[in-house]
């Protein structure tokens, strides 16, 4: 079985941050976006290249709830995220 | 009373001060209640007019400054609503210098995305309006065919050709995604711009990080001097962002004095900094520092005196700060050429400005006694 790709932020994408959130523009995106809640400590998490399991685990980790929902809850914010590049695989 | 006395009172008009220094040390007290809601709103106004919504919300969120529920949403708000637009406008500076970079056309970052980055603790503290960049007299008609290829237009017409790339402080471009880029040649229009020496300027670029690119900023000395003449010089009320970032490289950083001010005395412009620094530590009441004590007992001499009615004079106007140019330019021959640029302006201008001769030339002489008689 493969190793899982590691994930990371693409560097290109511009972001801030404050108590709104991370609010980012993706290289390909028209518009600013905002990650608010666990969507900003995704994206720190993102900071360095890491795989889609241990970001799991270690989000997990840190709330101290099961990886399974951590799991079902960044699956969709992660998918949006690369669909506009802001978050890409690290030999993209 | 001390510059860093308590708020006595919770007008807005001094808590904007105190928002404007929140995090720098000797930086006054903020409110430790919440204001009524109408105080709230003023503040609230101000702190948008002078580009501090960030540093309001941060002053919330850090709990240095009591705040409502509903006044601490606003704020958060606002803040967002700040840094959406800087990314925007940083993306179309990226956009901007990879043409310039080309072109080959030598430019710095200036004054948002440059101090922002490199001279605050996090970037998310400085809000920005537009794009400002510098370009090497000798490149900026290409910079502006550069931008206009790219379909940006001039929002003023140039008061002749070429005049710009000679005297002019720039121009303002509005680039086809309807962002304002400040194509600059100098810091300011006026006497203050004609004495800077631009090739120094030049010389030794700050590299700041923006996404993954690295453009070149001024260096921070130069950075300093610019953030002064903003301040000092930018509009007859200085906007309390411009003074933050003038307390904010001088508390944040070893700034080198003696490098500053013999930069500044070359461009005979060690009033303006003097200026900016009194005004700083006036309006956001800072505690002294050798920087204030410097700037409080500091005396301008005759040129810089009468150059400053020009930018802080109730009458202040681009005409009068033209004008008073001409005690900056150097030679009879420059002068001679630069009262004949400004005189005889090209139609397209004379158009926005004076609409005739007759009255662009009554207006240059009502300028004139403006810069010698005002006080």
């Amino acid at each position: 079985v493969p190793a899982p790709v590691p994930l990371c932020r693409a560097p290109a994408t511009l972001w801030r941050e404050g108590r709104f959130g991370v609010v980012l523009l993706a290289p390909g995106g028209s518009e600013p976006q905002t990650l608010t809640g666990t969507g900003r400590d995704l994206w720190h998490a993102l900071a360095r290249p890491v795989s889609r399991p241990d970001l799991v685990a270690g989000l997990a980790e840190a709330f101290g709830v099961n990886p399974d929902q951590v799991d079902a809850d960044i699956s969709p914010v992660l998918a949006e995220l690369q669909r506009i590049g802001a978050v890409v695989q690290e030999d993209a | 009373v001390s510059p860093a006395a308590r708020l006595e009172t919770a007008r807005p008009e001094d808590v904007i001060g105190a928002v404007a220094a929140h995090g720098l040390p000797g930086a006054p007290p903020l409110p430790a209640e919440a204001l009524p809601d109408g105080a709230w709103r003023t503040l609230f106004d101000l702190a948008t007019r002078d580009r501090l919504t960030p540093l309001l919300a941060r002053a919330v969120a850090d709990g240095a400054m009591a705040a409502t529920a509903r006044q601490e949403g606003q704020a958060t708000a606002a803040h967002e609503q700040a840094m959406r637009l800087c990314l925007l406008l940083e993306r179309s500076l990226l956009a901007t210098s990879a043409g310039f970079e080309d072109s080959g056309i030598m430019y710095r970052v200036l004054k948002g995305p440059a101090v922002a980055h490199l001279d605050y603790p996090d970037p998310a503290l400085r809000a920005f309006g537009d794009v400002d960049v510098l370009v090497a007299s000798s490149a900026y008609e290409d910079a502006m065919a550069q931008l206009r290829a790219g379909g940006a237009e001039r929002r003023f017409s140039e008061v002749r050709p070429g005049f710009d790339r000679r005297w002019g402080k720039g121009a303002c471009v509005v680039a086809a995604d309807g962002t304002q880029i400040d194509v600059h040649r100098t810091f300011v229009a006026g006497p203050f711009g004609l004495t800077i020496d631009l090739d120094e300027l030049l010389l030794m670029p700050e590299w700041v990080e923006i996404g993954d690119e690295v453009l070149p900023a001024l260096d921070r000395e130069s950075r300093f001097i610019h953030a002064c003449f903003h301040a000092a010089l930018g509009d007859r009320v200085p906007r309390l962002v411009a003074l933050r970032d003038v307390a904010q490289i001088i508390l944040s950083h070893d700034l080198d004095r003696d490098v500053v001010m013999a930069r500044a005395r070359r461009w005979r412009a060690d009033a303006v900094i003097a200026r900016a620094v009194r005004l700083a530590w006036a309006r956001l009441r800072l505690a002294e520092h050798e920087w204030s004590r410097w700037a409080a007992t500091h005396t301008a001499d005759r040129f810089q005196t009468r150059a400053l009615r020009a930018y802080t004079s109730e009458s202040r106007s681009y005409a009068t700060q033209a004008v008073a140019g001409l005690s900056a330019v150097r030679t009879v021959p420059e002068k001679v050429a630069y009262v004949h640029a400004l005189l005889a302006a090209e139609p397209g201008h004379l158009a926005n400005r004076d609409r005739s001769y007759g009255r662009r030339i009554r207006r240059a002489a009502r300028a004139f006694g403006a810069t010698r008689s005002e006080s």
